[in-house]
């Protein structure tokens, strides 16, 4: 199409667009009645073309959105304080920055449980040292309660420290069964200062691993303990290693005794008091 | 329509009343200039739905306009259009042919009627974007020439040329379609 034509297209949709009639618009241009009619009766049909809708449809979209909006502001109705935290990108954010949390959390308190020093005692077990004070006649308890195990039917002295370590610690430790076998075995240290009133201080019972220990004879009497035979020994070493020990612990066993009791219940670990008996 | 900055302040509180309106006012036109450029009644009719809806979230949001829907919606129909054709891009999907007449006048007449308003709406959606949004809101959402400058942000003397040409493009389709 030429400019020409084109203008004169134009200047005719303008007149069909103010509402005039097709016919009394193609009077204008005689010479070009032939080419605009057609392109005139497009533009016709197109102002015409039938796009209706039903009242349904229309009726049915109006539901629709009206009900959205009642939903939306119901959801306005609800949002909690701090709605920046119910987004959905903030709230998956807070949920792995309280993950991340929690798992440093747990591995930092591991390892601050490891780095613990040994003497801490089994979980299970509870320690009251009551004999820090002055005088000569305090005396030293230490309770070891443990509701996993049987009551040993035996009595050992506590570990003997080593002198060159521990030289102020001087006392002895008596380890008396408390009743004959209950189920909530209950077994009393009790130490006794036999030196110098000084202030009785707590070593930290060496491993095995660390300072092996001579196998030297208890120093420690039994108080009321029943007499025991190596046999005896040994089963009562099964009883008080059941719950605690491993098998390396167990190695140890045969040769001291009595170092064993309180050394080993500080090793955690899964029963092996069958491993005890060689 | 009452001032439009007052009923979008409503529409804006989520009232019933002012969103019925809006619908009201805005359905007919919006599904007109949608039929423009898809030719399907019935994807007309689900897309000016998805206009509203959409319309709702920026209200919802605080995104929509503060004085006037007109402009505003039309941009929201041309985008969810062209959303449509591009996922009709990916997935295409044969139509099934128009085998219903209207039950009204002579069938042969109405039929033949049918005929050609198929062909022109086949037509239009072939012609170029421009020129589609050009009819759709002069001819489906009835604007002037000058609210269609305005809002597709171009010279009056541009739209007039854009609209004879497709007009032109139109009737050559149709005479193609016609055997003339």
């Amino acid at each position: 199409m030429d400019a020409v034509l084109e203008g004169k297209l134009i200047d005719c949709l303008d007149a069909l667009e103010r509402g005039e009639a097709l016919e009394e618009i193609l009077r204008r241009y005689p010479d070009d009645a032939a080419a605009l009619r057609p392109l005139l009766e497009t533009a016709q049909q197109l102002a015409t073309l039938p796009i209706g809708y039903s009242v349904n449809s229309q009726r049915r979209s109006r539901n629709a959105f009206l009900q959205q909006a009642a939903q939306l502001r119901d959801g306005q109705r609800r949002r909690p304080f701090f709605p920046w935290l119910w987004r959905p990108q903030l709230n998956a954010s807070f949920v792995a920055a309280a993950l991340v949390v929690m798992i440093m959390g747990a591995l930092l308190f591991t390892l601050w449980d490891d780095l613990q020093p040994d003497e801490t005692l089994a979980p299970n077990e509870t320690m009251t040292v009551p004999a820090l004070m002055e005088t000569p006649s305090a005396t030293s308890t230490v309770e070891a309660m443990s509701t996993q195990q049987e009551t040993p039917t035996w009595t050992e002295s506590a570990p003997t420290p080593e002198p060159q370590e521990t030289p102020t610690s001087l006392s002895t430790a008596t380890v008396t069964p408390t009743g004959t076998n209950p189920p909530t075995g209950t077994t009393t240290v009790t130490a006794t200062p036999t030196s110098t009133p000084t202030r009785p201080t707590y070593t930290p019972t060496p491993r095995p691993s660390d300072t092996p220990q001579p196998p030297s004879p208890p120093t420690a009497t039994s108080a009321p303990a029943p007499t025991s035979t190596p046999d005896d020994d040994n089963d009562n070493d099964n009883d008080n290693d059941n719950d605690n020990d491993n098998d390396n612990d167990n190695d140890n066993d045969n040769d001291n005794d009595n170092d064993n009791d309180n050394v080993n219940d500080n090793n955690s670990g899964p029963g092996n008091g069958n491993d005890n008996d060689d | 329509m009452r001032n439009e900055s007052v009923l979008l302040a409503r529409a804006r509180e989520l009232d019933q009343g002012a969103l019925a309106e809006i619908h009201d006012a805005y359905y007919g036109p919006l599904l007109r200039y949608i039929a423009f450029r898809v030719s399907d009644q019935q994807i007309a009719e689900d897309l000016t739905s998805d206009v509203f809806t959409r319309l709702l979230t920026a209200l919802h949001d605080g995104r929509a306009p503060e004085t006037t829907l007109r402009g505003w919606l039309y941009g929201v129909a041309a985008n969810v259009v062209n959303d449509f054709h591009r996922q009709r891009y990916r997935r295409p999907q044969t139509e099934l042919p128009e085998t219903l007449a209207s039950p009204h006048g002579d069938p042969t007449e109405a039929a033949e009627r049918t005929l050609q308003q198929n062909h022109l709406r086949e037509a239009l959606v072939e012609l170029t974007l421009e020129q589609q949004d050009v009819l759709a809101l002069r001819f489906g959402y009835d604007m002037p020439i000058r609210d269609v400058a305005e809002t597709l942000g171009k010279s009056e003397g541009a739209i007039k040329q854009l609209q004879a040409r497709a007009v032109t493009m139109l009737s050559k389709k149709l005479a193609l379609w016609r055997g003339v």
